[in-house]
């Protein structure tokens, strides 16, 4: 499903942000992708939503060269995953509900799917009483968890996952691990960063681990 | 994707937020397209008084002193016989005397050394419409001149020639100062669009990340765009017809109007309808300057 062939990314003045990363990703996979910060992680994601694109090497998602896409192609693509990023993305001046409605809308769902997978998504994350609360007035883990069911508004082929539990303590972040692993097994491969060890080793789940831009270990 | 009305409630809101911008970029478009609406009201008025002026094209043949009634009548069937000729009537000396006296009112004591009667009598001739054009006339005033007893022929030609250069000089001025203003107007609608894109950065972002198509994306600024050149446009034809109306009140009692020459009258249907398309444009042009800059896939 995700192919990386020595893929490189550096950013002006000669930050090699990424270098010579070879990857495979089957379809309905679970992996992390476990590295300190600044090692690169949140760069290999945005290569693959086609955020950015390669200095050098080669990405195919679904089969599908990202660098040689459409405009159309790449929106898509795009439609096709769901994203949880880093620093969540959270329009301010919007409600929790509000945010999902936004969503719904780009991926064109009509006024009754938008509704049900409204509910399903805040259920799923345990946002229902909040959907009504604007970001701020949200702790950094619920603002985690509205990133989150944006991401399954789409109820996407791919998710990928930003440091998904970044600001959560450890037993939500264990919870949040349970729910993908519920979604994965709906059949939805699952890419999620993260610089916690810890949380990695004990989900089981494979893990490439990245250090400065290279992969420095492999585990199954 | 969005509805129709959706976008177009999507587009006034961004025109809404946009503040200053939004009125500075209405405010350029009405002052260039009234700008323009002017000199082409103005052209277009002169064009109407130029038609009716030809079709009141007048040829005068003096004729020379002395002449019997006989080749007077003779002239006449000569003349009536060139295929230019529409009608003709006939100004003996006695008449073009006391016509002459009348212009002068309470002057006439300028022609008490005059002596005997100095004016010529003459043939005024309309020419048909199909004969009016410049080349025409000079061929009609050439065989006309040949013709034994006449003196001399005397043509407005030349006033319908230079009417005709001034009409042609309005509109060359009104095109290229609207055409300097109207660009004037796209590069500040293409700032004010940059300033929407701006305030709504976040939501572009977002909506790009979650797989936006780039009209999905484009679409509200674009009609944005066109709103404020609409808009304009509009303006500026409800001032140019208050200017127009004006113009008339002060004139009403101009000879002009008086003898019904040059009433005038306001932009055509197909103007109008030009303006506003031509707004529309050149907002949506201005919108797509910035657009396809700032907003990429
Ligand atoms: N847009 C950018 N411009 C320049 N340097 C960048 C940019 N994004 C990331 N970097 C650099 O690339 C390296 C990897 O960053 P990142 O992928 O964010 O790491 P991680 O997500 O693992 O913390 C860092 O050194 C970071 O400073
Ligand atoms: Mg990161």
């Amino acid at each position: 499903m995700i192919q990386m062939y020595h893929v490189s990314k550096t950013f002006e003045r000669e930050i090699h942000a990424l270098e010579d990363i070879n990857l495979h990703i089957k379809k309905g996979e679970l992996l992390f992708i476990v590295g300190p910060s600044g090692a690169g992680k949140t760069t290999l994601l945005r290569l693959l939503y086609r955020d950015l694109l390669p200095t050098s090497g080669q990405i195919l998602v679904n089969g599908k060269n990202v660098a040689r896409l459409k405009d159309s192609a790449v929106s898509h693509l795009r439609r096709s995953m769901g994203v949880i990023f880093q620093d969540f993305k959270l329009l301010k001046d919007r409600t929790v509900q509000e945010n999902l409605i936004f969503v719904a809308r780009v991926l064109g769902l009509s006024g009754s799917e938008t509704r049900r997978r409204v509910g399903q998504v805040l259920k799923m994350l345990g946002l229902t009483s909040k959907a009504n609360f604007y970001p701020q007035r949200l702790s950094g883990g619920e603002q985690q968890r509205v990133a989150i069911a944006r991401a399954l508004m789409s109820d996407p082929l791919i998710l990928l996952a930003d440091e998904p539990t970044g600001n959560l303590d450890f037993e939500l972040g264990l919870e949040v691990m349970r729910l993908f692993k519920e979604i994965n097994t709906r059949g939805t491969t699952i890419v999620a960063a993260t610089h916690d060890d810890r949380l990695a080793s004990q989900m089981g789940w494979r893990a490439i681990h990245l250090k400065e831009g290279r992969v420095v270990e492999r585990s199954a | 994707m969005k509805s129709l009305e959706g976008l177009l409630r999507e587009g006034l809101r961004g025109l809404g937020r946009s503040g200053w911008g939004g009125v500075a970029s209405v405010g350029t478009i009405a002052a260039a397209f009234l700008i323009m609406g002017i000199f082409l009201l103005l052209s277009q008025n002169l064009g109407l008084v130029l038609t009716q002026w030809k079709e009141q094209v007048q040829v005068t043949v003096f004729l020379e002193e002395g002449l019997s009634m006989d080749q007077i009548a003779y002239l006449k069937k000569k003349i009536s016989a060139e295929m230019a000729v529409k009608s003709l009537s006939y100004t003996s000396k006695e008449e073009a005397l006391a016509s002459f006296k009348g212009e002068l009112k309470g002057q006439e004591s300028l022609l008490e050394g005059l002596g005997e009667n100095p004016l010529p009598a003459s043939f005024q001739l309309k020419v048909q419409e199909r004969y009016q054009s410049p080349e025409a006339i000079k061929r009609l005033v050439i065989s006309l001149k040949r013709l034994e007893g006449v003196e001399d022929v005397l043509y407005g030609q030349e006033w319908v020639e230079r009417l005709n250069t001034t009409v042609r000089l309005l509109r060359l001025m009104g095109l290229s100062v609207g055409l300097i203003l109207t660009a004037a107007s796209i590069l500040i609608v293409a700032n004010t669009i940059r300033f929407s894109v701006h305030a709504r950065a976040e939501e572009v972002e977002i909506m790009r990340l979650v797989g936006a198509t780039k009209t999905y994306i484009r679409a509200p600024f674009l009609i944005e765009g066109l709103l404020q050149g609409l808009i304009g446009a509009i303006l500026s034809l409800f001032l140019l017809f208050l200017i127009y109306k004006g113009v008339l009140w002060q004139l009403r009692f101009s000879p002009a109007q008086i003898y019904g020459l040059g009433v005038g009258r306001f932009l055509d249907p197909p103007s109008l309808v030009l303006t506003l398309g031509a707004g529309a444009a050149v907002g949506g042009l201005g919108s797509l300057i910035s657009v396809s800059r700032l907003l990429r896939i």
